[in-house]
């Protein structure tokens, strides 16, 4: 990839013969890049159980990366560094390295755009396709290969992509992963028919087909080597609603998530809202049924996904809140999400002189029916048995199993120019044995968590902000209690303490203290942060990815720069 | 007219990406029993290291694919299984499950591959090093050992045992023959297995408890003839073609290892990145 790269900026320079050609170039060119470096330096923390030969000598561990983007008029091109040297903890250890794994030229008219090397792209919701990287997660599934896009009319958009998704340093050789195609198109009926420009209600509809090529080389199980899904969409609008469904369909595709079973998968997405002036309403309805789609299918990890499935859950980021996490169950689930806004208006009696916001949220999530299904050759029924199609399902029917319940209020008010506050309390149901993949036949984790986070200014440059949390559950490890301060000089400084502490822990050697003091600076685009302290063990997740954090002591150092 | 041939577009293009397999049933179509023979080999072999745990309510369908890839292969097909790791605890998943399956042996592979910590049921495949991974998921057991039997035969194991029913002695003789001049250092374990311990298993597809009462643990990992790691085959030296290189072994077998059956598995192993060259077994009596 580093030879096509160089190949095709000495073409494009080549063709450049004077100085003056040179000159002129330049000045029409812009790059632009960002970086960031995350270092920590581990300690050994006894009440941890961090030892010297736990650590092993790998005190230090780097993540960082560097990108560069070239612009040229209608060209452009950019890579991507990165490093690992070692990974963080949490992090997958595979990838352990450095090097350039993302590289890409584009050239792109006001019609086609075509793009080589390294790409992100997404179809619709992404039940088809989502390429994506996430560096909170360590996960990148790019694809690498080729895409055109062409736009023949201003509204309809077609795109294909053809390629093989990253898999961490590892170089694609013959039969090593699958190789991916696919094609979308999406039609926005009111740009396209002018008849329709002005009309009131909007409608986009959108298709998408994909592809997978992986060798059998299974000598016991006849595995499908080109496993399709298909999805539809749309789009539309009615004055104050939007409406968006999507359905996709998977053909059988046995791999190590679901087993082996030869089931075909199904997704569906459903959302409305409304907004208006002050109100707000979300709903969301989603049932996924063994939609798990990888380029390898014996890939369990994060890794080479190439679809994804978007969470019906709020994502909360309090120390507290986002304890226990949603992790989406690609093999099945079945789940709904409500969200109400309303802005107290300014100078009603709840509202007072600045007005107030509520916002409500529920979402559940359950297992799907399973039924079980004949095992070919045999008299026997089982369920997920490989070899078989794996279960039966009843399409909306939700199982008694809960993976997931949140119950949510917050209010947020301004008491005065200088201090606001925000009140959040939660209730949560958390399956831990699903979402955390124990399987241990935990119970689940019932908790009750309030948040209360105030903001002082002292001056238009000077403010402190205040976290007040507690979490109460009788599962897992008890009760917890978290304070954070943190006083900021704009548009410079910041210093944070912070403090977890689970005084409810049912082993009482186990009620520790995870305090962290943390200082920044920032100048322009460059901020830099040092923390010290201790990190929690946890589950981390990002739209429903996850991945596991080990508990760690040390020095955290982030830098991260644009230009 | 011009809509006509967006939207004919658009088609060709969708059939063209879009390219499906829809398999029928029966979806298996090898597995089943095999009969197992005995050493000497002269063939590539191929071995499976199945850790497990008698909690692992996943891993009787991993000992399945094993299973089945012996049935397909026959003797080829060497398994061990390690019961390590957290799902192996005895006294922690209710009554029955007090037997403990885990060896000194097994502990330290499956600490120092990192099985367990990855989770289970997932194994090795001729402990072969894809960029320091060795550790391979049940449902790519299949197409890891295909792959592996393409590999050179490198090496021919004999096991010779002798089993002294009043002592609970067993002496075993290893010849092992290299079939080309090799430079790297080779080590050989020699370890015992047992089939047909009827105990507790949690397994996923059956009702009520999820537990099999009288579930057959086959290639149970007893311990190890000559250390974790085994021995240097050569005493140092480079390994000469046609060379037959002994080593003499013995262990005294528990109360609770049934000898008829138990069965010997050797295997010689490149010491630089513990991949196998070459695995066998044989009947620890006759």
């Amino acid at each position: 990839m580093n030879r096509v790269f160089l190949l095709i900026v000495f073409v494009f320079f080549a063709g450049i013969s004077t100085q003056a050609q040179f000159s002129e170039l330049l000045k029409k060119s812009e790059v632009h890049g960002s970086f960031e470096f995350d270092g920590a330096y581990y300690m050994p923390d006894n009440e941890l159980g961090i030892t010297d030969s736990l650590i092993n000598g790998r005190n230090f561990a780097f993540n960082g990366f560097g990108n560069i983007t070239y612009t040229l008029g209608n060209f452009s091109a950019g890579l991507r560094y990165e490093a690992y040297l070692p990974p963080l903890a949490g992090f997958d250890p595979r990838m352990e390295g450095q090097g350039f794994p993302y590289i890409w030229a584009t050239y792109a008219t006001e019609k086609f755009s075509f793009t080589v090397g390294n790409f992100y792209e997404q179809f619709g919701n992404g039940l088809t396709l989502r390429t994506y990287e996430e560096w909170t997660l360590g996960y990148d599934n790019s694809l690498n290969g080729a895409r055109i896009t062409y736009e023949p009319v201003k509204g309809l958009l077609m795109k294909g992509v053809y390629g093989v998704q990253r898999f961490f340093w590892s170089k694609y050789t013959k039969n090593s992963r699958g190789i991916v195609k696919g094609f979308d198109a999406e039609l926005d009926f009111n740009q396209v028919f002018t008849g329709m420009q002005d009309a009131k209600i909007k409608l986009i509809l959108g298709g998408s087909f994909v592809s997978k090529y992986q060798a059998d080389q299974d000598p016991i199980y006849k595995l499908p080597r080109n496993v399709s899904n298909a999805a539809g969409r749309v789009t539309l609008g009615m004055g104050k609603f939007i409406l968006t469904s999507e359905y996709a369909y998977k053909i059988n595709d046995p791999s190590a998530i679901n087993k082996l079973i030869y089931k075909e998968g199904q997704g569906l997405i459903v959302s409305l809202s409304y907004s208006t002036k002050g109100f707000g309403f979300f709903g969301m309805f989603k049932r996924y049924d063994n939609m798990s789609y990888r380029s390898d299918r014996g890939e369990t990890a994060n890794a080479l996904d190439i679809n994804f499935l978007p969470p019906n859950t709020e994502t909360h980021t309090y120390m507290l809140t986002s304890m226990y996490p949603y992790a989406t169950q690609p093999n099945g689930e079945i789940g709904f999400q409500f969200q109400i806004n309303y802005k107290v208006p300014k100078k009603s009696k709840l509202g007072g002189k600045y007005g107030m916001g509520i916002a409500v949220n529920y979402s559940q999530v359950n297992d799907i029916v399973r039924n079980a299904v004949e095992v070919p050759g045999t008299d026997e029924t089982a369920i997920e048995e490989p070899g078989t199609l794996g279960w039966s399902s009843p399409f909306f029917e939700f199982s008694d199993q809960v993976f997931w319940q949140d119950f949510n209020i917050e209010i947020d008010k301004k008491f005065s120019k200088k201090f606001k506050g925000t009140l959040t309390y939660m209730y949560q149901t958390y399956d831990i044995d699903i979402l955390e993949g124990h399987e241990e036949g935990l119970p689940h984790v019932y908790s009750n968590i309030g948040v209360l986070e105030l903001t002082y200014k002292f001056t238009s440059k000077k403010a402190l902000r205040g976290e007040f949390q507690g979490l109460w559950t009788k599962q897992d490890k008890g009760d917890w209690a978290a304070l954070l301060l943190e006083y900021t000089i704009s548009p410079h400084w910041f210093f944070t303490v912070s403090d977890q502490w689970n005084y409810g822990n049912p082993v009482k050697d186990n009620r520790l203290h995870y305090y962290n003091g943390s200082f920044g600076y920032t100048r322009k685009t460059t901020r830099i942060s040092i923390t010290y302290g201790r990190q929690r063990e946890g589950i981390v997740c990002v739209g429903g990815v996850c991945r596991a954090v080990p508990a760690s002591s040390g020095f955290y150092v982030t830098i991260s720069s644009s230009f | 007219m011009k809509a006509f041939k967006i939207l004919s577009l658009i088609v060709a293009l969708g059939m063209f990406f879009y390219a499906c397999e829809k398999i029928e049933a029966p979806y298996k179509i090898g597995g089943g029993e095999s009969e197992r023979g005995s050493s000497g080999d002269t063939t590539k072999n191929v071995l499976i290291e199945d850790y497990t745990g008698h909690g692992c309510v996943n891993c009787p369908v991993a000992a399945d694919f094993a299973h089945d890839l012996q049935g397909v292969y026959g003797e080829r097909v060497v398994i061990i299984g390690v019961h390590a790791g957290y799902w192996a605890t005895p006294g922690t998943f209710g009554p029955g499950f007090d037997t403990d399956f885990r060896s000194q042996t097994g502990n330290t592979w499956d600490t120092y591959f990192g099985v367990s910590n990855v989770g289970n049921p997932n194994g090795l495949v001729d402990r072969a090093d894809d960029e320091g991974n060795y550790i391979v998921t049940p449902t790519n057991w299949g197409s890891q050992v295909d792959e592996r039997l393409a590999n050179d035969f490198l090496a021919k194991i004999t096991i010779e045992n002798d089993f002294n029913a009043g002592t609970k002695n067993l002496n075993t003789n290893i010849k092992t023959e290299f079939q080309i001049n090799l430079t790297d250092d080779y080590s050989i374990i020699v370890c015992v297995t047992q089939d047909s311990i009827i105990a507790p298993q949690k397994d996923n597809r059956v009702g009520g408890d999820g537990v099999i009462e009288d579930y057959d643990h086959m290639h149970v990992l007893r311990g190890s003839m000559n250390g974790d790691w085994g021995e240097n085959v050569t005493n140092g030296e480079d390994p000469v073609s046609g060379k037959t290189y002994e080593k003499n072994y013995s262990i005294k077998f528990e109360d609770d290892w049934v000898a008829d059956d138990c069965w010997v598995v050797a295997f010689v192993y490149n010491e630089a990145n513990k991949t196998l060259i070459q695995v066998d077994e044989e009947k620890v009596t006759k």
